[in-house]
């Protein structure tokens, strides 16, 4: 059953390799994000269910999905915010701050038992207030390549180990504006990845001549957790993480005054990137497009709907016990009036009228006492 | 899996029918309510309340036609109360009255009409008490057109048509009410009456001394049926001389 949805006021974000990114109207109400994916791609419906009905103030929400000429769409809350590859490089304390944000959501959506599966800088928004938002997760399949855990070029699923991996590679980015491999084919990526060394990155930093001994130190323990070529070399879970996170922020607490004074200026720098980003779409052309179709998200029925179901329905049944019992108590209006009737009825009628001399006529029989009931009152 | 999400859209619009229906259950309950009270205090004849909450009833819906003839029997009961403190009630038998004729025009509901005949003879005779002069007559027509076993209102037709000269149609409309309803006293004393006054003395004592034998300890037709004796004993004895 297919439901055709209007989108009004699309103007083009972004055109990417895998998907057209539109700012729209949906349904003549919200601004929306709509992605109109290019053809092939598979999509994970779990994943729009889920973040259909819960929220998370770093995953950005989905309204709907479905099909346009063949191609898979989905429609997300509109994040005022800019890419985060838009932006970087960042400090490294902003850089754990945002990584902190980031795995606060993969957190949310692991206790949906979801993966995101695609990490990268463009997947991830900063908004005017500093805060990082996920989009566009979902997506069955390796992801973006220089993000992607070595298993999953083995076609291994996107899982909590995998987005761990890519969370080392997208911190490395953050920092330093360029991923940790120099080759940009294919399977020279592979190769590295396949190759890739947690101290490989410490020299690396060190290299780059922007960052402290203190700052390399307070990182390294990341790396280590996370740019793992064995998944089972990284951190367990995205809470472990989150630990050392907090501790490396702690060791570089020291900055902290400094920190507070670049974070400011960083804020001021991220709202007039995206002011500018705005106002340039505000003056793309404003598209039409039609001829999407709803697959209306639908959650699975399981337990708790069934059970909200039977209360329902034994309501119902309680509510329609109480309005058969109403009817029936209702006839007693017909039994007051048959009452009525009976006690009118079976008056006796007075035979002696007031005045002898004039008989009975219309004046006096009239009375009602008279004509009814001589004993009445 | 369109299969799929077909049943459950329509599973989900079944949650949101019931949902809807439990939602504005309340407000049914709430109306009910009010009706369960007006039913209650009619029971027990205390109109005034009755009234009140019949009136609350059709005030939220004007359609529930059993809370209306509901308040039409309040009224009623209202008009009677007043005419044994011995008081004009006929304001009271208009709102009855005007409560059974929207019953009449909905036509919805069954089991009224009787009640309704005997509230037209009510407002009959209570606009007859104020204007002997009023012309009821179409309503007391209709009156035995909705219950034709409503002596009352032939009894009262007839007592009508006599005041108004029409005696031939008064004595038939009395004469068919004894046909029909032996047991309705008044009929025998106003044929009996109407007799009388036409100097018929001979029909009028048979009439009375019928209702008398039916009802022996009825001290007018005892005490006229021995007056029409005594002047067909003086007529008669008159003849003889």
């Amino acid at each position: 059953m297919k439901e055709w949805i209007h989108f009004s006021n699309c103007q083009l974000m972004h055109a990417g390799g895998e998907a057209f990114v539109y700012r729209a109207r949906y349904k003549k109400r919200e601004t929306v994000a709509l992605k109109i994916y290019k053809e092939g791609l598979h999509f994970n419906p779990d994943f729009y269910l889920a973040l259909k009905k819960n929220k998370h103030a770093n995953v950005a929400s989905i309204f709907d999905y479905g099909f346009y000429s063949d191609r898979f769409w989905s429609c997300s809350e509109y994040i005022e915010g800019i890419a985060s590859s838009a932006v970087a490089p960042f400090s490294v304390p902003i850089a754990l701050h945002l990584l902190k944000g980031i795995v606060s959501g993969l957190s949310f959506l692991e206790n949906h038992h979801l993966s995101h599966g695609d990490l990268s800088p463009d997947n991830i928004l900063i908004t005017k207030e500093g805060s990082p938002v996920l989009i566009d997760g979902g997506i069955q399949g390796v992801g973006h390549l220089g993000y992607a855990a070595p298993e999953r070029f083995e076609n291994a699923e996107s899982t909590v180990k995998s987005d761990l991996f890519s969370l080392g590679i997208l911190l490395y980015f953050w920092l330093t504006n360029s991923l940790p491999y120099e080759k940009e084919e294919y399977d020279s990526i592979v190769e590295e990845i396949l190759h890739i060394e947690s101290s490989k990155i410490s020299v690396l930093l060190h290299l780059k001549n922007s960052f402290s001994i203190e700052e390399i130190g307070a990182l390294d323990p990341i790396w280590k957790g996370l740019l793992q070529l064995n998944s089972e070399d990284r951190f367990s879970s995205f809470e472990e993480l989150e630990e050392h996170l907090e501790i490396a922020l702690l060791k570089l607490s020291k900055q902290a005054i400094c920190l507070e004074k670049s974070y400011k200026n960083w804020l001021l720098f991220l709202d007039e990137k995206i002011v500018e980003q705005e106002v340039a779409l505000d003056q793309k052309e404003v598209e039409s497009l039609n001829g999407f179709s709803s697959h209306s998200i639908v959650k699975k029925p399981f337990l708790r709907v069934w059970i909200f179901s039977f209360i329902l329905f034994l309501l119902f049944i309680i509510s329609l016990l109480f309005i058969f019992g109403e009817e029936r108590k209702s006839q007693n209006v017909l039994e007051s009036g048959e009452q009525m009737l009976e006690r009118v009825r079976s008056r006796e009628i007075p035979l002696e009228p007031k005045s002898k001399n004039k008989g009975i006529t219309i004046e006096n029989v009239l009375r009602p006492i008279d004509i009814l009931n001589k004993d009445s009152l | 899996m369109s299969r799929l999400i077909k049943s459950k859209r329509i599973f989900i619009h079944f949650n949101k029918a019931l949902c809807l229906f439990l939602c504005l259950f309340p407000f049914w309950a709430c109306q009910n309510d009010l009706y369960e009270k007006g039913e209650k205090t009619l029971a027990i004849g205390d109109f005034k309340r009755a009234a009140s909450f019949f009136s609350s009833v059709l005030d939220e819906d004007p359609l529930v036609m059993k809370a209306r003839y509901g308040l039409a029997l309040s009224y009623f009961g209202l008009a009677e109360e007043m005419e044994w403190r011995g008081e004009n009630a006929l304001s009271f038998w208009q709102k009855a009255y005007d409560e059974f004729r929207i019953l009449e025009r909905a036509r919805v509901l069954d089991g009224y009409e009787k009640m309704y005949s005997t509230c037209l003879f009510y407002w009959a005779r209570a606009t007859l008490s104020l204007d002997p002069e009023a012309s009821v007559l179409s309503v007391l027509d209709r009156s035995i057109e909705l219950d034709s076993t409503n002596y009352f209102s032939f009894n009262l037709k007839g007592l009508f048509l006599q005041s108004k000269g029409q005696d031939s149609l008064a004595q038939e409309t009395f004469v068919y009410i004894i046909a029909k309803e032996p047991e309705f006293i008044a009929a025998y004393s106003n044929l009996g009456n109407l007799y009388w006054k036409k100097g018929d003395y001979e029909n009028a004592w048979d009439i009375w001394s019928m209702g008398l034998q039916k009802y022996p300890n009825d001290p007018y037709l005892k005490t006229w049926t021995e007056r029409a004796q005594d002047s067909l004993t003086v007529r008669f004895l008159m003849e003889s001389l």
